[in-house]
């Protein structure tokens, strides 16, 4: 009796087993020609994304489907399938690995990652054929309770970019990707201490140094503005799906979020200045007429608006890049 | 190769990081090991007990605790229990992975003792041994053998759930290698230079178990 029931559970099991390799099969790849390259893929184009901390990513698949759909993000020519699938992933090197190993066909992060990640290694590119969505910017979170706080530093950053500070930052920090050199953090004595979290995750802006010092454009910019209010700076590592959590419990009083909502001006600013050259930014924002194409601004500004976490309140972006492409050197 | 190691890791002092990330993974796990032993012996012995009430308790520390995913238990006890101690963060991770580790140390005590022969000790007991030299002398010495090999992997289990301290601000031999990865760009050699490094860990852990099994054998335990 006992061996048949036995019996019956094993071939059950078996089955359950097979099931289940049989729904996670690989997909099979297949040759696309994206922009007249081909490309071996599978037959859902996979783009990679860090994840968004605070909402839900089916919130972020319908903005970004709705997006892809109007502008054409990936252009596949011979094939009907033109299917789009966000893979979401938790910090830049899970994000990196997947792209090595062909899960993804390429990922998304700002361009000044997308110069740090293809300067460091040549395995990597910038596709500049692909059209690509939004400009992300960086600004920085505290609780509803620290309000006042958090407009003393915006102030402080539109001080600092109207002196041109500002730019004296990026073009070391950002730019220079100046590896060796941490920002000198100053202290003052009995001024109170904000904890800033800081993930070493997002080169240049934020990563740590071969000695374990935080490092980046981001420690360098808190430190100049902890040093204009007179405040004391104390970083905190942490891991950066833990950020909101932190801040939420008082173990960091600031971190940083990406958040970027661009007025039309500052949209028109960017592409006549600074970019405009630039073939994947044309591209991306420009529409056939060689126009800033200011829809694209919409799905941005919306992206930007379901991923802040309830309860607290942003400072004015201090930092903002468009977003690229980066694949695999062919 | 080797230039690319030489690089990476010993030109500008990298390893001293990586060496600081490791010795917090080592505290960390060491400490965690001595709580979660000095706890779960008696919560083992608990189980094990006739009284209802005493393994009743014990029953449901054992189940909660191992049901409850490690990180997310960690994150309960830095952000919301110790939310407003000035408690370090490392200090919180090791009582929690002592917490973690007194269930798994209390159902080896529990499976150990359960394993050993019953008969020997009611003859020990016809022969006027009292309960606890009955234990002491005869349940005692041959639980301890079948808890070794358990115990190890117990051990190397706890070392490799400490990868998740990054989650509380420590800085451990996962977030350093993390941080280097994101840093160098070269998150595949980086994290084959961590994994080698937890296996090193692994490997001394069964060295130090290989030699304690040879001297007990010389002992002729």
């Amino acid at each position: 009796m006992n061996m048949r029931l036995n019996k019956k559970i094993i071939v059950l099991l078996s089955l359950l087993l097979s099931m289940i390799l049989i729904s996670c099969s690989a997909n099979k790849k297949e040759i696309v020609t994206i922009n007249n390259k081909n490309v071996e893929i599978s037959p859902q184009i996979r783009i990679g994304q860090l994840s968004f901390n605070a909402a839900d990513e089916s919130d972020f698949d319908i903005v970004l489907d709705e997006a892809s759909g109007k502008y054409q993000i990936l252009q596949i020519e011979n094939t009907n399938n033109n299917n789009i699938k966000n893979v979401y992933y938790e910090n830049l090197t899970s994000m990196l690995m997947g792209l090595s190993r062909g899960e993804v066909y390429g990922i998304r992060v700002l361009k000044c990652q997308a110069d740090y990640i293809t300067n460091f290694n040549k395995k990597f590119v910038i596709d500049s054929d692909v059209n690509t969505i939004g400009v992300t910017g960086i600004s920085m979170l505290l609780k509803d309770t620290d309000a006042e706080l958090c407009d003393a530093i915006s102030t402080q950053i539109n001080n600092i970019n109207a002196d041109g500070t500002m730019k004296k930052l990026q073009d070391e920090y950002i730019k220079k990707a100046n590896v060796d050199n941490a920002a000198q953090i100053e202290s003052f004595d009995g001024a109170k201490t904000i904890k800033v979290a800081i993930t070493g995750d997002i080169p240049p802006v934020d990563y740590i140094l071969e000695n374990g010092t935080p490092s980046g454009f981001n420690v360098a910019l808190i430190s100049e503005i902890a040093k204009r209010l007179k405040v004391n700076v104390e970083l905190v590592p942490i891991e950066s799906g833990a950020r909101a959590m932190a801040l939420a419990t008082g173990r960091a009083d600031v971190i940083f979020w990406n958040r970027s909502v661009l007025s039309e001006e500052e949209f028109r600013e960017m592409t006549n200045e600074e970019y405009k050259d630039a073939e994947w930014f044309m591209n991306a924002f420009v529409d056939p007429n060689g126009n800033p194409d200011i829809n694209k601004l919409k799905y941005n500004n919306e992206l930007n608006d379901l991923d802040q976490p309830s309860g607290t309140v942003a400072t004015i972006p201090f930092f903002k890049s468009p977003v690229v492409l980066v694949v695999k050197q062919k | 190769m080797i230039s690319k190691i030489n690089e990476l890791i010993f030109v500008n002092g990298a390893w001293k990081t990586i060496l600081m990330g490791l010795m917090a993974t080592i505290r960390i796990s060491f400490f965690a090991l001595i709580l979660g032993t000095i706890l779960g012996i008696p919560i083992g012995l608990m189980r094990i007990s006739k009284s209802k009430i005493l393994s009743g308790i014990a029953n449901i520390y054992i189940a909660l605790i191992r049901g409850i995913p490690i990180l997310m238990f960690l994150m309960l006890m830095y952000y919301v229990i110790f939310a407003k101690s000035k408690l370090e963060a490392e200090y919180v991770a090791m009582i929690t992975f002592g917490i973690n580790t007194a269930a798994y140390v209390a159902e080896l005590v529990r499976s150990a003792t359960m394993a050993t022969n019953k008969g020997e000790v009611e003859a020990a007991r016809t022969l006027g041994f009292s309960a606890f030299d009955a234990f002491r002398y005869v349940t005692f010495p041959q639980a301890i053998i079948i808890a070794k090999p358990v115990y190890e992997s117990t051990i190397v289990n706890l070392v490799q759930w400490t990868s998740v301290v990054g989650y509380v601000t420590i800085t451990d031999l996962t977030r350093v290698i993390n941080n280097m990865s994101a840093r160098t760009m070269q998150p595949v050699f980086m994290i084959i230079t961590g994994m080698i490094l937890y296996l090193s860990i692994a490997y001394v852990i069964k060295f130090i178990f290989f030699l304690s099994n040879l001297k007990d054998r010389k002992a002729g335990v």
